[in-house]
């Protein structure tokens, strides 16, 4: 018999409805216009160097490339909750860049939701989604599969 | 940054200690990692790929931001205090339609050699550069 914390049971019971009530081929479009903040933030999670290599040849700023993305957890996971059914985690990403993107330039995202799954006893979304600037050039695409929340189900005994 | 690339050209990025933040996911938080069984603290994947992606724009410049492709599975965790270091190998400089296309695999590694995250990445050369003789990036 697996005994699982009931803190953590309580967790997967909200993942598991949430789960069941995200529909594949949902999209979500934003907006979004990185500031100086948003930077310092990443820069203090990953311990990168800034501006570093983000300058472009004119001296502007430039968005560090692992912050062009439309967060998984964001658009589709839980946000509220037991903190293990709140998040999740990245399990793969794609990315494809083809523009820089400026500090203070407004990037537009088209994200969908193409697959769920479970796995191991955990929950997974697959998120697509595309970035433009504000003339519509894309600047990047990617695909990230994401766990909803960090608890899984118990495995049978 | 090197002037080519050829097949078996090793990129090796910086050792760093892994972190985690306050505004992180929950498994970031002690007393969350202590409640549910985890070792430590769970760091981010975000951490990884940025390790990667700054080795990249290491050796590839702009271009990553215009050329740069990406593809990494993440495999085991990573916990607050190891330490983790990006490596890249060159597989192939292949024509592309843009220029030549460097193909790597790309992988980060803890202080046990054990591979968390591994994947491939790509990018065009900018045009006055490629595969030709002249000093590797290993």
């Amino acid at each position: 018999m697996t005994v699982v914390p009931a803190a953590t049971a309580e967790a997967v019971r909200l993942i598991e409805a949430h789960f069941a009530a995200l529909e594949v081929g949902a999209r979500v479009a934003l907006e979004r216009t990185y500031t100086e903040a948003d930077v310092a933030e990443y820069v203090e999670r990953t311990g990168i160097e800034y501006p570093g290599q983000h300058v472009a040849d004119d001296g502007a700023h430039l968005l560090p490339p692992g912050m062009l993305l439309v967060g998984p957890a964001r658009t589709f996971g839980i946000l509220e909750g037991p903190p293990l059914a709140r998040g999740g985690l990245f399990t793969a990403a794609t990315r494809r860049y083809r523009r820089p993107v400026r500090l203070g330039e407004s990037v537009r995202y088209e994200a969908a939701l193409t697959d769920k799954f479970e796995r191991g006893g955990y929950f997974y979304i697959l998120v697509a989604w595309h970035a433009f600037d504000a003339e519509g050039h894309e600047v990047g695409s990617g695909v990230e599969e994401h766990t909803v929340g960090s608890a899984r189900k118990p495995r049978a005994s | 940054m090197p002037t080519t690339f050829r097949e078996g050209d090793t990129l090796v990025s910086p050792v760093v200690v892994a972190q985690t933040h306050s505004k992180g996911a929950p498994v970031q938080d002690p007393e969350v990692a202590r409640s549910s069984g985890l070792k430590a603290p769970v760091v981010p994947n975000v951490f990884h790929f940025a390790r990667i992606t700054e080795l990249m724009l290491e050796h590839f410049g702009a271009h990553w931001r215009t050329h740069g492709e990406i593809d990494v599975r993440y495999i085991s965790p990573l916990h607050a205090g190891d330490t983790l270091q990006a490596r890249a190998r060159v597989l192939k400089v292949a024509p592309d339609p843009e220029g030549d296309r460097v193909h790597l695999d790309v992988r980060c590694e803890n202080q046990d050699g054990a591979v968390l995250a591994q994947g491939a990445a790509s990018c065009v050369l900018p045009s006055a550069r490629g595969a030709a003789s002249g000093t590797g990036a290993g």
